[in-house]
């Protein structure tokens, strides 16, 4: 681990420079592109990756180390995550000969792949969606609409869960397939959320047609198809958790630093924050032992989303309040979209209820509704 | 006392033995009994826990005939006692007596006090905490004259010694107190713990055994490794309950199904389940703090004690809650563990105060 991550501190000590010469303060689409294209080379962005497809065949923990030296060094954000960690692992487990050979590609940045699953009537609830895929001849027939996709306006390419049997029980009809975002009766248009970025887009579907050998895995098997890709993220929620008690220590060395001291209640506060932040750095840190010992991590995931999503919201408001009438006047911008874009940290990837069903129903086995 | 000296599978196989073993010597029939004879203690218990199983020696140094083990070890023996609500003296004298006699530095009084302890044939309660609106002091007359009271003394019924935090011309001082001794009364008070009786001791003149020099620093040390060994009871005292509430809303029926259907049942546990899994890792990170870094222990102990003592009352509160009518009931369980879980909330700080002191040590008050 040592010798790996002194050959990644190397590596970022000449490429780093280079990339900010090249783009000097840019941090548009195309410039982080150009980071996560020059980071696949070095084998870092790819670490995960088995060594066959250009990757290290690294482990969780090594991978998670490798982001936290990226985040000390201050690199850029891979904008391609999605692809290198949901879409690639997917392709390489279930793709036929053509799908395969699009990973390279991920890591390059040549693709841009997106994941097609939620819709404006299937959120929380993905097995319900209803976007039909209809086999006509050696083609799928497409109709229907995606919404909330990540990289939506960006992306090349796109896995796409659909309905293949309207008639088979809800998890069982649905069929994931790769397609082409320049598809004829494919639309693209972005959604501008209430901190006025626009980081995902609708996808409408008009009758656009795929060859039924871009089918991703057997027909009708989308839903486990799609678990084993979801799977790859669980350990980032353990990241989460440090990250936030690290947010947390800063925060609160930032208050001690004023001139004026903050109020009784606020000083409180902050000291909830930290006493929860570090609560749940614990419980991070021991589920990151259990993957390293080779455990398999269970609702500790569903208990550390649920603590990281609201705790890191009730942050964002008392930073908002800290700020004042300051946050109200644009004259602290960060603190206003801090709060803004926190609104989603209890929505996105299963909203706190769902997540609170979830583990009442799955982990302690209380009766369905 | 050492840092964990067993693997994480080595504590597990004490847990299940301990729980076996306090399944069948501790049933809340048995709880109930020992609370209406008012003898003050589950004898049988006691001498499974502290002599059979070696618990009562668990932080005392083999050559003082203990266990030789530390805090990640007694955490598991604190959580499962307090699961069992054991009618046992184990916090005040496993823990507190025994760590305050080692931390003193007297290695005379180890030798004379700890093997007693280790096998459980000696039970020591500590009295730290002042009674209202007096300090005990001791002056140094032939010998150490004791005077003042200390409230909320833990087991003292079934005391034979005190350890007497009091403060001397040269500084605060520890002192062993023969609970028979001249000068010395008991006055037995009504304890809302009913699990764990309490009283006033008060000492007139009586004759104490000082052991080591100035205590100060030694009593911040113990009121840390205080802190972390309530937080192992809440612990286990929370997994219980939310294990009862689940239990109950799977089987309890109300509006033609089971309450556990309904959402704000389920979400209420779940919550439930997710503050037991947070105070789990938080114990189970303070009990693994080296016990010489004694800035890291005073740190995790404030946090880990601000977080058992604000959410297991909550646990408990909503535990009665799930279960509606019956759960304000004598006759459930709950209230017993209530009242345990409040008097631990209290013991070495509740979640105000260990707050207060973070916000010191973080430097965010003046």
């Amino acid at each position: 681990m040592d010798d790996l991550l002194a050959e990644l501190r190397v590596w970022l000590n000449d490429a780093l420079p280079k990339w900010k010469a090249k783009w000097d303060g840019d941090t548009s689409w195309d410039a982080l592109c150009d980071w996560q294209r020059m980071s696949s080379e070095g084998k870092w962005a790819t670490a995960a990756w088995p060594v066959e497809f250009g990757g290290r065949g690294l482990g969780t923990m090594e991978v998670l180390a490798i982001e936290d030296v990226m985040a000390t060094y201050g690199a850029p954000q891979i904008p391609g995550m999605i692809g290198l960690k949901n879409v690639a692992p997917t392709l390489m487990k279930f793709g036929n000969e053509e799908q395969r050979a699009s990973v390279p590609n991920i890591g390059s940045t040549d693709e841009v792949w997106c994941q097609g699953f939620s819709e404006p009537g299937a959120g929380s609830d993905l097995a319900s969606l209803r976007t039909r895929a209809v086999i006509d001849g050696d083609e799928f027939v497409i109709n229907g609409q995606k919404i909330w996709t990540s990289n939506g306006m960006h992306a090349t390419h796109m896995q796409l869960l659909a309905r293949t049997n309207p008639d088979a029980p809800k998890h069982k009809g649905i069929s994931a397939m790769t397609l082409r975002m320049d598809t004829p009766g494919v639309e693209v248009r972005p959604i501008k959320q209430i901190n006025g970025g626009a980081e995902f887009a609708e996808v409408f579907f008009t009758d656009a047609r795929v060859p039924v050998a871009n089918l991703l895995g057997p027909l009708h098997e989308g839903w486990n198809v799609t678990m084993t890709t979801l799977g790859h993220e669980r350990a980032g929620v353990a990241v989460f958790a440090g990250r936030l008690e690290q947010r947390i220590r800063n925060l609160v060395e930032d208050v001690t630093k004023q001139d004026t001291k903050v109020s009784p209640i606020v000083a409180d506060e902050l000291a909830e924050f930290y006493v929860e932040a570090r609560v749940l750095g614990m419980m991070g840190r021991q589920m990151l032992n259990k993957i390293a010992q080779g455990g398999t991590p269970g609702s500790e995931q569903s208990v550390i989303k649920m603590v990281w999503s609201e705790l890191s919201q009730r942050v964002d408001t008392v930073v908002m309040e800290m700020a004042g009438i300051d946050g109200v006047t644009g004259a602290n911008q960060d603190a206003a979209m801090g709060y803004l874009s926190a609104r989603s940290a209890t929505i996105a990837a299963g909203t706190s209820d769902i997540v609170k069903n979830i583990i009442g129903d799955r982990v302690l086995g209380l009766p369905r509704d | 006392m050492k840092n964990a000296t067993t693997t994480e599978a080595e504590r597990a196989e004490f847990r299940s033995s301990l729980r076996d073993f306090l399944a069948k010597s501790s049933p809340e029939s048995r709880v109930r009994s020992v609370i209406d004879a008012g003898t003050g203690i589950d004898e049988g218990t006691w001498k499974g826990l502290a002599s059979d199983l070696g618990v009562a020696g668990l932080l005392i140094p083999e050559e003082f005939g203990g266990q030789g083990m530390g805090m990640a070890e007694m955490a598991v023996a604190l959580e499962e006692a307090a699961r069992a609500i054991a009618f046992v003296p184990l916090l005040t004298s496993s823990v507190l007596s025994t760590l305050a006699i080692q931390l003193s530095g007297d290695q005379e009084a180890c030798a004379k006090y700890l093997p007693g302890l280790a096998d459980g044939s000696e039970i020591f309660s500590f009295a730290g905490l002042d009674g209202a609106l007096t300090t005990t002091v001791a002056r140094n007359e032939t010998f150490w004259g004791l005077y003042g009271s200390k409230t909320a003394v833990l087991n003292a019924n079934v005391a034979s010694r005190f350890l007497v935090v009091a403060s001397t011309p040269d500084g605060t001082g520890l002192f062993v107190v023969d609970s028979h001794a001249g000068g010395v009364v008991i006055r037995p008070q009504d304890a809302l713990d009913l699990t764990r009786p309490t009283a006033l001791v008060t000492f007139e003149g009586t004759e104490g055994t000082r052991i080591g020099g100035d205590f100060t620093d030694a009593l911040k040390s113990l009121e840390s490794f205080g802190r972390i060994a309530t937080s192992a009871e809440l612990l286990g005292m929370s997994e219980r309950l939310m294990e009862i509430s689940v239990e109950y809303a799977k089987t309890r029926e109300q509006f033609g199904k089971p309450i556990g259907a309904f959402q704000a049942i389920k979400h209420r546990c779940s919550e439930m389940f997710a503050h037991v899994e947070s105070m789990r890792a938080a114990v189970g990170s303070a009990a693994l703090v080296d016990p010489e870094d004694t800035a890291a222990l005073h740190e995790h102990s404030l946090v880990v004690k601000a977080y058992c003592a604000r959410f297991a009352p909550w646990i408990a509160e909503a535990t009665i809650q799930v279960h509606g009518g019956i759960g304000f009931t004598w006759e459930h369980v709950a209230h017993l563990y209530l009242r345990r879980v409040k008097t631990d909330e209290v013991l070495f700080g509740d979640a105000l105060a260990c707050r207060d002191e973070l916000q010191s040590m973080l430097g965010l008050t003046a």
